[in-house]
């Protein structure tokens, strides 16, 4: 039989990878702001600098969730926060 | 200071990447009590005296600006001055010019009319001294022609008729009356 | 396990009171020893600053005068004597995410405490200028905004701000170093000094520029929408 961490582990993997499909719908949403950014600029060259400006300080604010998720992905492969209580439950557990 | 201060080296750390634990939360203190005393140091010493630095020489440039603003106005209402000087010189002179224009238009006008009288005057004057010579002159020729015919008639009576005579007397008429006719033309 | 960990150097003991001195702190002391020398520089040349500036003088005077002109673009005047915080924000964060274009060194702003230390200290800015400027009307606008059941809710909406700010620095230079440290681990030797630079010049030098001017601009926002009358 497997071992029980190793299964953790997959499943902490995969856990992770779902964490990260976040990362399309910002990206979807950044392009939005940058495709808004440029049609404003294409219409207003002259607010070229306070547009670019805006447009960058809304990316950073449209990044905050894939952030998350990314912070989130990094926290489950190394933080590990579901080892540390497996491994203890394993301690209890006889015979394993 | 036993218990104060103690490094341990190779201690019973773990190296991660990210972990959400009292000690993360620990490493707050050392970041805060590094950063908070190099702001006030960057403060006071970099950002504030260059930055007034900056501003004194903002100002400064602006007083000059605003002298050089004051000497243009000045300078402008000056060259107004002299526009509006120019503007009335020119007014007056041309009134001026208007004027001599006008009483030399005059003067010639008069003038003309005058040589036009003049010359009118001497075309009638010359009119008649032609018209009093054409009299003379018929009436010299209407005299020529009354004596010719008198001499012609007298001869004729006074002399007899033969042939010669008659040729040489034809001949003499005929000298007579060329001289006759000639004489005026040649003095006229 | 690749190498993008957090080395710890030491650890300090006081009453049973545990502290790692970890690479981190180090870094954040080295930037803080560049950033006070340049300082001290511009403080004794400051004395024969000329009229018309040239070279070192003229660089500092444009890094000033470039931040002014971005405090009065993005900010509120009633906030301008923070204008060094600010500065110091900016230069430090800026420092701290181009550290990693020179090899063996881990940008300090790529673990946690770092950027939560200072988030927490706009967090604290945005507070103190609220109430400051604002007093009573800050609080009741923010905290007790429809009823003052709505506390916990405003509260948690409060915190995330600092959270938000530093997880998206944090997040973004640590994406880029764990991204340079697999590049560097995937490509053979040889090429070890060649494929990773446009990787280096993205996410340590244009990335960490960009999260920079990031972190100051929503903190100069923050603060300055806290301290704003309507």
């Amino acid at each position: 039989m497997q071992h029980p961490l190793a299964f953790v582990l997959a499943i902490a993997h995969i856990a992770a990878v779902i964490a990260l499909l976040n990362g399309i719908l910002t990206t979807m949403g950044q392009a939005k702001i940058a495709a808004a950014a440029i049609e404003s600029i294409a219409r207003q060259p002259e607010a070229r600098g306070p547009i670019a400006t805006n447009m960058f300080v809304g990316l950073a604010m449209a990044e905050t969730s894939g952030i998350y998720g990314f912070v989130i992905a990094i926290l489950i492969l190394f933080a590990r926060p579901l080892i540390g209580p497996f491994v203890d439950y394993l301690m209890i557990m006889p015979g394993m | 200071m036993n218990q104060f201060m103690l490094f341990l080296l190779n201690a019973n750390v773990e190296e991660r990447l990210f972990a959400m634990d009292a000690q993360t939360f620990r490493q707050l203190i050392p970041h805060l009590f590094n950063f908070i005393p190099l702001a006030i140091f960057i403060t006071f010493i970099l950002y504030k005296p260059v930055r007034n630095l900056l501003n004194e020489r903002a100002a400064r440039i602006a007083r000059d600006l605003d002298e050089a603003e004051t000497a243009r106005t000045s300078a402008n209402e000056l060259k107004a001055q002299y526009e509006q000087r120019l503007k009335d010189i020119e007014l007056e002179r041309s009134i001026i010019l208007d004027d001599a224009r006008k009483l030399a238009t005059e003067r010639r006008n008069r003038e003309i009319a005058e040589v036009k009288e003049e010359i009118a005057a001497m075309k009638t004057r010359a009119q008649l001294e032609i018209a009093a010579e054409l009299a003379y002159v018929k009436e010299q020729v209407e005299q020529s022609i009354v004596d010719i015919s008198t001499a012609m008639a007298g001869k004729l009576l006074t002399t007899t008729i033969n042939a010669k005579a008659h040729s040489r007397l034809f001949d003499e008429a005929m000298a007579e009356l060329e001289e006759t006719i000639f004489k005026p033309a040649a003095t006229l | 396990m690749f190498d993008a960990n957090v080395p710890v150097h030491g650890v300090i003991t006081i009453n049973g009171f545990e502290l790692w001195i970890t690479n981190t702190v180090v870094m954040g002391w080295v930037i803080s020893a560049i950033l006070i020398i340049f300082a001290l520089i511009v403080r004794f040349k400051l004395k024969n600053f000329k009229e018309r500036p040239t070279g070192f003088q003229n660089a500092v005077e444009m890094m000033v005068d470039a931040f002014e002109g971005f405090m009065k673009a993005n900010g509120n005047p009633a906030i301008a004597w923070m204008g060094g915080w600010f500065f110091t924000l900016f230069t430090f964060i800026l420092l701290a995410n181009i550290t990693g274009i020179f090899p063996g060194m881990r940008p300090p702003t790529a673990d946690w405490p770092l950027p939560l230390a200072l988030a927490l200290t706009t967090f604290f800015f945005i507070q103190f200028s609220g109430i400051r400027y604002r007093g009573w009307k800050y609080v009741k606008g923010t905290y007790l905004n429809p009823h003052w059941l709505f506390l916990p809710v405003n509260l948690l909406g409060e915190l995330s701000r600092p959270i938000s700010l530093s997880f998206r620095m944090f997040g973004n230079i640590l994406g880029g170093l764990i991204l340079v440290t697999l590049m560097y681990q995937l490509t053979p030797f040889f090429a070890r000094f060649v494929l990773p630079i446009p990787l280096h010049l993205i996410f340590d030098i244009a990335f960490g520029a960009l999260q920079a001017f990031i972190f100051t601009v929503l903190s100069l926002t923050f603060v300055g929408l806290a301290a704003a009358e309507s």
